[in-house]
């Protein structure tokens, strides 16, 4: 197997309406630099205007860069070659309406450099795998936006690609849709695929994403793994049985922000007092059920990364 | 790899005509003529509909004093094939007036379209260049008018030989012509595209560029012919013409103009001599001097390879199967100064004859034709004579048969056909058009007139548009 990133960016910029005598233009990506592992489902996320698109653009040709050096299964982006390897579902997609999802999937699939008898075989599969198997012989401008996106995520996939790149995946699509692209996601990583996802659906990347990325005004103000990016809040949640009636005795002065609920408690505790916490609770006879670290969910991470990123303080 | 990524190329514009609404219109607008023609056959017995209903052209034509009853069946004939020949015409030049601004209207938008904001993403991610993607946009348009040229020409090409009998292979020269200029404007629409984004700017700027360039290349062609004459009134001795410098500068812009930009008028011009190079070659026979032409030879008849038009004139002859000698037909040629002119000829026929002339027209021009009978021996002969004049030249046809055996049906039906098919050129119409620029312009001509030049440069044009059109477009960022 090859060890080369599915996804490498070194330093790179796009700078839109520069003028011709080095008048400043509008910097959309600063000097951005990551890496995606091969079979990786990756998460980029960032508030409107972070330059998520304008990269992934830049990884698909569909931008030039302003400088930096960027590679796609260790090949340089911008060599059409490189992207038969690639499939990608944009943002607000528009597929030709003249056609129907079975001709739009064949066509897009041949344009990929698969032969007819193989995609005879692969459309069907796709179409089950994204629920459209039925409406696939309509025209794609009979389609509502849900079968739309359903049928823009079957034209990423026709080809088998080695990188998948998903920008709003879940955008317009319900529930059932939603836990559906999550499946295909989960499918998309056992076969080894590297999936990059470009959403703001926080919940979603959360549940799906080994790797995320935050952007923040051009440029990336923090990556990690879920758990990294998502730090204990130092709440800890108590599940209790029975729930003595003198709770707040027994706990006497112990941590901050005690909130009760039905079969337990939460408070704020440092490390030594989460112990002093235990010992008391056992030694009054209560039998503890569970205790959960709270953490900051995606989102509330997000959010902060957001606020101080936009104040001028990155991480 | 590169044949799987061009045939869906190829697919995806096929699609993309076939969906289109204004290609459904045109192709059943594109498709009445053809039909009409399928349907009305103009035969030498008169206009028939769907086989099943005749009427006489008779019945049809304006009589004016009787003239409609007066014609021969010959006349008919010919009458027929012009009618025919002036229907194709007024089609073929709406199709390509209309055609072309209907066809940019209707498919303007296939650029535009695909680099809208979400079709680009989806289109440029795919592993084909931009190149391969604009030029895929650029063949859908050439297999939307291909596809409507082959409805029209061929559709009527086919209604003329079933229903009429009448075949034209020179006809199928106007599919390639269509497509020429079309060929040339859609590259137009599809770089305005790419640079504007916008089907109605593609639209509107091509629609106004069409007229310009028409003029422009009007203004060049009598500009041309001017200095051409000029060149020749000097080459016999006369001074050449004082010109300002604003005159010459205005004449070099047109030249420049016209060598850069491309030559739509000609591609009609072009198709025009190829049809008539097709019917030449399959004419029997053809005096290019006078501007004669036979189409076929009479059925049954056999050209006596010995005659010839400039000595007793080219002879046709059939053995009559009774063994009682045989049928002619001659084609020959007089002077004026040596026989007379045709007045003259006329008048002294028809009192050595005692019958009177029936004044007809032989294709564009006006003749005496005379028809009596004469004992050779035991037998009896029909004879006919058309006479007709051509500034200082006699053209003399003469039919010469036993009687009994003309009359019949079928050898008459012969006679009619063979005289149809003569198309004699008026010298006027023949002097206009070598002293034009349609004259001049031919293969071997000098550059100033020359068709290859004109096809040469219009195609460097349309790539030079094209490259254009991809120098813009390979620096869009989507």
């Amino acid at each position: 197997m090859n060890s080369s990133p599915a996804i490498s960016v070194r330093d790179v910029s796009k700078v839109y309406g520069r003028g011709l005598f080095g008048a400043q233009g509008v910097t959309a990506v600063d000097r951005v630099t990551l890496d995606v592992a091969r079979g990786q489902v990756f998460g980029l996320l960032g508030p409107n205007g972070a330059g998520k698109t304008t990269l992934v653009k830049m990884l698909l040709g569909l931008a030039s860069k302003s400088s930096g050096e960027a590679q796609l299964l260790g090949q340089p982006v911008g060599d059409p070659a490189v992207r038969r390897k690639v499939g990608y579902l944009p943002e607000g997609h528009r597929l030709p309406p003249y056609l129907t999802g079975v001709q739009m999937l064949e066509l897009f699939g041949q344009m990929c450099g698969c032969e007819r008898e193989w995609l005879k075989r692969r459309v069907p599969e796709v179409l089950e795998q994204v629920g459209m198997r039925d409406a696939a012989k309509r025209k794609i401008r009979e389609y509502s936006k849900g079968m739309t996106q359903r049928v823009g995520l079957a034209q990423a996939m026709i080809h088998e690609p080695d990188v998948i790149i998903l920008d709003e995946p879940t955008d317009g699509v319900d529930p059932v849709g939603r836990a559906a692209v999550r499946q295909i996601v989960q499918s998309l990583k056992e076969r080894g695929a590297t999936v990059f996802i470009n959403s703001h659906l926080l919940q979603e990347v959360e549940l799906v994403c080994d790797r995320v990325v935050i952007m923040v005004r051009g440029r990336v103000v923090r990556e990690g793994a879920i758990d990294e990016l998502t730090p204990r809040t130092g709440r800890y949640r108590f599940d209790l049985h029975p729930v003595p009636p003198n709770l707040r005795v027994i706990l006497g002065d112990l941590g901050a922000g005690f909130e009760a609920h039905a079969g337990g408690f939460e408070l704020q505790l440092g490390d030594a007092e989460l112990d002093q916490c235990v010992d008391r609770l056992r030694a009054a006879g209560v039998s503890i059920r569970g205790v959960l670290a709270r953490r900051l969910n995606l989102e509330q991470a997000f959010i902060q990364l957001v606020k101080s990123g936009q104040t001028g303080t990155n991480s | 790899m590169k044949g799987t990524i061009a045939r869906s190329l190829l697919r995806d514009a096929y699609y993309q005509v076939v969906d289109n609404l204004g290609f459904r219109i045109l192709a059943v607008l594109f498709l009445l003529p053809a039909l009409f023609l399928l349907l009305v056959g103009f035969r030498d017995d008169g206009i028939w509909i769907a086989r099943f209903w005749r009427w006489d052209y008779a019945d049809w034509l304006p009589d004016v004093a009787g003239a409609a009853r007066a014609m021969t069946p010959s006349d008919m004939s010919q009458q027929r094939l012009k009618l025919l020949e002036n229907l194709v015409d007024v089609v073929l030049f709406a199709a390509d007036q209309y055609g072309t601004l209907f066809g940019i209207a209707a498919i303007a938008f296939f650029v535009p379209q695909m680099l809208e904001r979400g079709a680009a993403d989806v289109v440029f991610s795919k592993p084909v260049s931009r190149l391969a993607l604009l030029l895929s946009r650029y063949v859908a348009g050439l297999v939307f008018v291909g596809l409507l040229t082959l409805v029209l020409v061929g559709g009527m090409f086919l209604g003329l030989w079933v229903s009429s009998g009448y075949v034209e292979f020179g006809l199928l020269w106007s599919i390639p012509a269509l497509l020429y200029s079309f060929a040339v404007f859609h590259a137009i629409s599809c770089a305005i595209g790419v640079f504007t984004r916008s089907s109605i700017a593609a639209i509107l700027l091509t629609i106004v560029f069409m007229p310009v360039n028409c003029v422009m290349n009007l203004w060049y062609e009598n500009n041309a012919f001017d200095q051409h004459r000029a060149a020749l009134r000097v080459e016999k001795g006369d001074s050449p013409r004082e010109r300002d410098w604003t005159g010459v500068a205005l004449d070099r812009f047109v030249d420049a103009y016209h060598l850069v930009m491309p030559k739509t008028l000609d591609g009609g011009r072009i198709a025009k001599k190829l049809r008539k190079r097709v019917e030449r070659k399959e004419a029997e026979f053809v005096d290019e001097e006078l501007g004669v032409q036979v189409s076929q030879a009479p059925a049954g008849f056999t050209r006596d390879v010995r005659s010839s038009f400039h000595r007793d004139g080219v002879v046709w002859i059939a053995p009559h199967p009774s063994g009682g000698g045989e049928a002619s037909w001659r084609f020959r040629r007089d002077s004026v100064e040596r026989v007379g002119k045709r007045t003259e000829l006329v008048k002294q026929l028809r009192k050595e004859l005692g019958v009177d002339a029936k004044l007809v027209t032989l294709s564009a021009v006006s003749a005496n034709r005379f028809e009596w009978r004469e004992k050779r021996g035991e037998e009896e002969r029909l004879r006919r004579r058309w006479i007709a004049q051509l500034d200082d030249t006699i053209l003399f046809i003469d039919y010469d048969a036993e009687a009994k055996w003309a009359e019949d049906a079928a050898n008459e039906h012969t006679a009619r056909v063979f005289a149809a098919g003569w198309s004699i050129q008026a010298p006027f119409d023949r002097r206009q058009e070598a002293e034009s620029y349609e004259g001049l312009f031919a293969w071997d001509a000098p550059w100033r007139f020359n068709a290859a030049l004109s096809v040469g440069t219009t195609l460097l044009f349309v790539v030079g548009v094209l490259a254009l059109g991809w120098f813009r477009l390979s620096r869009i960022d989507f």
